[in-house]
């Protein structure tokens, strides 16, 4: 199985402290300038009915494009290690990082289709 | 509004301080911050956590990544697709428990990492594992109980550290500070999954979730720094009676809201 290389591993890390940076700093940011605002933020979720509805739509979305960077950063990270091992051809690890796309993806979908356990 | 920001910045902040200090991802503490100290529902509280774990696993694995040799990444795929599927199934799961269910497992749960502080705070309490090769029967009691650790996260909102350090260190044979790293960096894909199942019943709430990721990260940046200059073993006693503590109230909660 695929071990990454120094420089594809700095790579990796990098990805991983800029997404999340940018990801808190644009989501907290966008929370702080609502409550500087006055705006109700009460009862606000995430959620894909439209997290970003009301006054102040462009805080709101990126409050909650804060969350998705955030979230997305390290399934970047794994599509990139996929990406290698698929240019060097290592089977095994290409297996790997699509059974664990899957599992990310089938999450994604029950949360598209609307599945709640409650 | 701006009194419940600077409460979740400032529980935020003692997550990341305590986890990048302690090696775990912070949910174990930012959990029962949101649930006793802010007052927001369990469920709420758990989603809150996952993003304190996600906050922690990129900002520390990233670090880790980039100096080299501690993250093992190949090892953490491996048993990292157990661990996302127990956080899938723990994250819709949580949606047929009850809060006070949840607060009496999170109690439970603190119990355990209480007695794992304690443990890992004793001298030698990590194993020279150096050579050791892992046969197969241990690979597989690994990968089922880095499932168990994804179906706690995905629960609690809690990385799974405590579960998965120990079984990367003691089953897999990985050296105690490379578990370490490399849990760190598992925890963010097992989050991912789990959360889904948080916000396909609308318990992410986002007025909360940017400003306790904001504390996290300042937190965690702040105990990265001091870490050299503190002594590891008192703080996991002192901290070790934190959730002793926090553990009876919630479980008190629990079994009163039972």
């Amino acid at each position: 199985m695929l071990r990454p290389t120094q420089r594809s591993a700095n790579l990796l890390g990098t990805i991983l402290v800029a997404g999340s940076i940018a990801g808190v700093v644009l989501s907290a940011g966008a929370v702080l300038a609502l409550a500087m605002l006055g705006a109700d933020t009460r009862s606000w979720p995430l959620s894909l009915g439209g997290w970003w509805t009301g006054e102040h739509a462009l805080l709101r979305f990126s409050a909650g494009l804060g969350i998705v960077l955030l979230a997305a950063t390290p399934v970047t990270t794994l599509v990139l290690f996929g990406i290698q091992a698929l240019r060097e051809g290592h089977g095994r690890t290409i297996l790997t990082v699509v059974g664990l796309l899957m599992i990310i993806i089938s999450a994604v979908c029950l949360n598209l289709l609307g599945v709640r356990s409650a | 509004m701006g009194y419940l920001i600077a409460t979740t910045v400032a529980g935020g902040m003692l997550a990341g301080f305590v986890g990048s200090l302690m090696g775990l991802g912070g949910g174990i503490v930012a959990v029962p911050f949101m649930n006793l100290v802010v007052g927001i529902p369990m469920h709420y509280a758990a989603a809150a956590g996952l993003i304190s774990t996600l906050s922690v696993s990129c900002g520390a694995a990233g670090r880790y990544l980039r100096r080299g040799g501690l993250i093992d990444v190949r090892l953490a795929f491996q048993v990292e697709l157990f661990a996302a599927a127990g956080g899938l199934v723990g994250g819709i799961t949580v949606g047929w428990l009850a809060g006070p269910v949840l607060q009496i497992l999170f109690a439970a749960t603190m119990l355990y990492g209480a007695l794992h502080m304690v443990r890992t705070a004793r001298r030698g309490a990590t194993v020279d594992v150096s050579g050791q090769s892992t046969p197969g029967g241990r690979r597989i009691l690994a990968y089922g109980l880095c499932f168990v650790a994804g179906v706690m996260s995905g629960l609690l909102g809690i990385g799974g550290g405590i579960v998965v350090v120990p079984v990367l260190h003691l089953v897999l044979s990985l050296p105690f500070k490379s578990a370490t790293a490399t849990s760190n960096f598992m925890m963010g894909l097992t989050a991912v999954p789990a959360l889904c199942g948080y916000v396909s019943r609308n318990q992410l709430d986002l007025s909360l979730a940017g400003p306790l990721a904001a504390g996290v990260l300042i937190g965690a940046m702040l105990g990265a720094r001091l870490m050299p200059h503190v002594r590891t073993r008192v703080l996991k006693l002192i901290f070790a009676i934190v959730l002793l503590v926090a553990a009876v109230e919630m479980a008190r909660k629990g079994i009163a809201a039972c």
